[in-house]
């Protein structure tokens, strides 16, 4: 009876408790300026500067210049279908090589098509004739444009003149005869090949964590600087339970980023008209594991970097490897092992890619398990890490408030 | 030199004492550089990513199909993870992540393809992942393509036309593609060559901003000016020259990775991207010390540098070229001293233009040098009263 009753008088002592710590949390969250920028400002506003930025999906009408060394009506009409393509426009027909170079020097094309000088009397007798591509590669989007416009193109002009070579034949036939295998390519989750469409999903996981990360850590080093012998916790008999503090911790910054989860998942794909095939009930239950993994990752990280303004040093530049090792650029597959392995310890690693399978590619959520299972395993992981790293605080803060008591006894 | 000078290296010598003291430094200067290049060089080793999972649906099961995957599975880009029974299962493959791509090949694709019913062969491919989605279609479009050629080969020779005859019929005019400076289409040397820039770019805003600004918290920055002979300018000066220092050896050190042991192209010299690599490093401390001079509190600084840093990856445009963005960050991007060593690079590395070319990019890095003197005597007296408040 005695047991049960203390029992009793613990969990409640624990609720007051967890209640006290997480408005105290609040409190501190909306007194600094730093935390408030990067828990309320990073995941507000950067998902939308980001889809600006990203917005117009693909380059159109990229400007390259033609060299017509032979200028006829077949060299005419290749340079006509290849103007006509919305990936690529001529902006000059330049006299030769120089001219078109010093074009390019000052930016105004991107591309230099050459045509041979023998190119219709080459077809005509049917020699092959070979078409030079000269493509800018600073941008792979812009090569990748380009060499798509002229392969195409290139692939149409060469069916016409096939067509053209055997007279008499229907339509039907001259198509058999020049392409007996048909193909078709069906871009699956992204049709117009668009780089937001690619990139965004990655920035919008990605920004959640990141801003946990930056505020658990920056408000940890505010707190330290302001307690007693800069410990992390204050010597408040109330932050003297691990538990108490971790979910009076979590229960501050979970609504925090669930309402910034909603923002950067559900209304900014909306305004920007991201593909989003997953339902809202889905993309919570997804998220639910990333959010809490990334809150305990950041605790246990703001006890090991010490310092107010370290986590801004260490954390942002993070952001860029952890997009490379989300698979979403380079592809999984050919991450070497050992990068795949560090990849596994940052919870956005298995959310990006199992958010684009969610939202992008309309996977349900039980093929998207084995992403649910590494974030379930990650908050398991980082929620005993962040136990032991709080448990060693608060022993530091009794086995003071315990000296501070013998030194008045004492007196 | 004279006493007034001699403020700045006592300024000097107390910075590369804080180096010593406080491990942060070296952390940042080095560390994460050094991180960054072994993270990325590693990453795509190989420039172009092999043994791509991709799958095929054979509705077939004939001669002709099972050549067809064997020709797939021969490619390097790809690997035949799986041969599906039906669309549904390969679709459901491809949303599990297990593949990046899918060729269907249709029931009764040997016979139609014989009798000139002109079978198609379908092709899906995930776009969600950039390059695997690109590389991948690469590999299933060329497959197709030679499946195509073969068989019309076939018929031609079965119509009895010479060889010479033949290559003109299936190919009259032949497309010959040259990347201008990355002729492998390597994915490491489009990607290395700017991102490890951009990354020392955002180091070095906050390193700057960090190193001043935590002068005025830890309230030392008055006592600094009395060694700099109140001047604010010898201050910053002694105070930032010790990380210039490093950064540039850090900057160099990327270059000589880049295009001393990997061989990245490089068409006129070593010289003038040295000059754009110094230039970058020490117009990006300007834009730091013009950041803190704003923002004279620590972390408001600090937070600013790595809002601008981070965006600074985008705005640059090597992976979304400025051109195709909005007028309002084709203007931005011009305040990213990384974006002008961008340019630099593609007109002095990728292509082999004359030197006057970039030398727009040059002075507007040069400009950046000057614009911490706006903020010199706001500077100054955040420096002088030492008023912390987060």
């Amino acid at each position: 009876m005695n047991n049960n009753e203390n029992l009793r008088q613990t969990i409640i002592h624990g609720i007051y408790d967890v209640a006290y710590i997480w408005i105290e949390e609040f409190k501190t969250i909306f007194k600094d300026k730093g935390a408030m920028i990067f828990l309320f400002f990073l995941p507000l506003g950067y998902p939308l500067l980001y889809s600006l930025i990203y917005n117009p999906e693909v380059p159109r009408e990229i400007p390259i210049a033609v060299i017509d060394n032979s200028r006829t009506t077949l060299s005419r009409q290749y340079c006509r279908m290849l103007d006509g393509t919305p990936q690529v426009n001529i902006v000059s027909y330049a006299a030769n090589m120089d001219e078109a170079k010093a074009l390019q020097a000052s930016q105004q094309i991107f591309g230099i098509i050459e045509l041979n000088k023998d190119f219709e009397k080459d077809i005509v007798r049917s020699k092959p004739v070979n078409v030079e591509l000269y493509c800018e590669m600073f941008s792979l989007l812009y090569y990748r444009n380009i060499l798509m416009a002229t392969t195409d193109v290139t692939g149409a002009f060469n069916q016409y003149i096939q067509e053209q070579g055997i007279p008499g034949a229907t339509e039907k036939q001259l198509s058999m005869s020049v392409s007996p295998v048909k193909s078709a390519t069906i871009s699956m989750f992204n049709p117009a090949g668009g780089f937001a469409t690619f990139i965004m999903p990655g920035v919008l996981v990605l920004v959640i964590q990141q801003s946990l990360l930056l505020a658990i850590g920056l408000l940890a080093g505010t707190q330290r600087e302001k307690n007693k012998n800069h410990h992390l916790i204050p010597l408040n008999r109330r932050y003297l339970g691990t538990l108490r503090i971790i979910f009076g911790k979590t229960l501050c910054f979970f609504p925090i980023a669930v309402i910034a989860s909603f923002w950067t998942m559900v209304i900014v794909p909306q305004i920007f008209n991201f593909i989003s095939l997953a339902h809202i009930i889905d993309i919570a239950v997804f998220m639910l594991p990333f959010i809490l993994s990334s809150i305990f990752l950041g605790m246990t990280l703001s006890c090991l970097i010490r310092g107010r303004e370290l986590p801004m040093l260490f954390y942002v530049f993070m952001s860029i490897p952890l997009i490379f090792l989300s698979g979403i650029s380079w592809p999984w597959s050919a991450i070497p092992p050992f990068w795949q392995w560090f990849a596994n310890l940052f919870p956005s690693t298995a959310a990006i890619q199992g958010f684009i399978q969610l939202n992008s590619c309309g996977a349900t959520l039980e093929e998207v398990t084995p992403y649910l299972t590494s974030l379930w395993t990650l908050t398991f992981i980082y929620f005993i890490t962040t136990f032991i790293v709080y448990r060693y605080q608060v022993k530091k803060v009794t086995d003071e408030i315990d000296v501070m008591l013998k030194d008045h006894h004492n007196h | 030199m004279s006493k007034k000078d001699y403020g700045i290296w006592l300024i000097f010598k107390r910075e590369c004492a804080r180096f010593a003291s406080r491990p942060v430094y070296l952390l940042c200067i080095i560390g994460i550089p050094l991180f960054c290049i072994t993270f990325f060089s590693t990453l795509m080793w190989n420039g172009v990513p092999e043994q791509l999972p991709v799958g095929i649906v054979d509705n077939d099961h004939s001669n002709v199909s099972r050549s067809l995957i064997r020709t797939l599975n021969s490619m390097n880009a790809v690997d035949v993870k799986e041969v599906f029974e039906s669309y549904s299962d390969a679709r459901e493959s491809m949303q599990r992540n297990n593949i990046y791509a899918f060729m269907i090949i249709p029931e009764g694709f040997e016979n139609k393809s014989m009798s000139g019913k002109q079978p198609e062969l379908a092709i899906f491919t995930n776009d969600s992942y950039f390059v695997a989605g690109m590389f991948s279609y690469k590999a299933l479009k060329m497959t197709a393509a030679l499946a195509n050629g073969a068989i019309l080969k076939g018929v031609m020779q079965g119509k009895g036309a010479y060889e010479y005859q033949m290559a003109a019929k299936l190919q009259p005019v032949i497309l010959n593609a040259n990347p201008l400076g990355n002729p492998w289409v390597s994915y490491s040397v489009f990607l290395n060559n700017i991102i490890l820039p951009c990354l020392l770019q955002l180091m070095i805003m906050l390193m700057t901003v960090f190193a001043i600004g935590s002068e005025i918290k830890e309230g030392n920055s008055r006592r600094l000016l009395v060694l700099s002979n109140k001047s604010v300018f010898r201050l910053i000066l002694g105070k930032l020259l010790p990380q210039t220092i490093l950064f540039v050896m850090m900057g160099l050190l990327i270059q000589v990775y880049l295009y001393g042991y990997l061989q990245f192209p490089l068409a006129n010299g070593i010289w003038p991207m040295i000059g754009a690599m110094i230039l970058m490093v020490v117009s990006s401390q300007a834009i730091g010390v013009f950041m803190i001079g704003l923002l004279p509190i620590l972390r408001l600084g600090l937070s600013a540098a790595a809002l601008m840093g981070v965006i600074g990856f985008s705005l640059v445009g090597f992976s979304f070229p400025v051109q195709t963005m909005y007028a309002p960050f084709q203007i931005l991007a011009n305040l990213f001293p990384a974006r002008h060593y961008f340019m630099i690079y593609r007109e002095q590395a990728l292509n082999s233009f004359s030197i006057w070319y970039s030398l727009g990019n040059y002075l507007w890095m040069l400009g950046f040098v000057l614009l911490p003197f706006f903020l010199l005597p706001r500077l100054k007296k955040a420096l002088f009263i030492q008023h912390y408040k987060a």
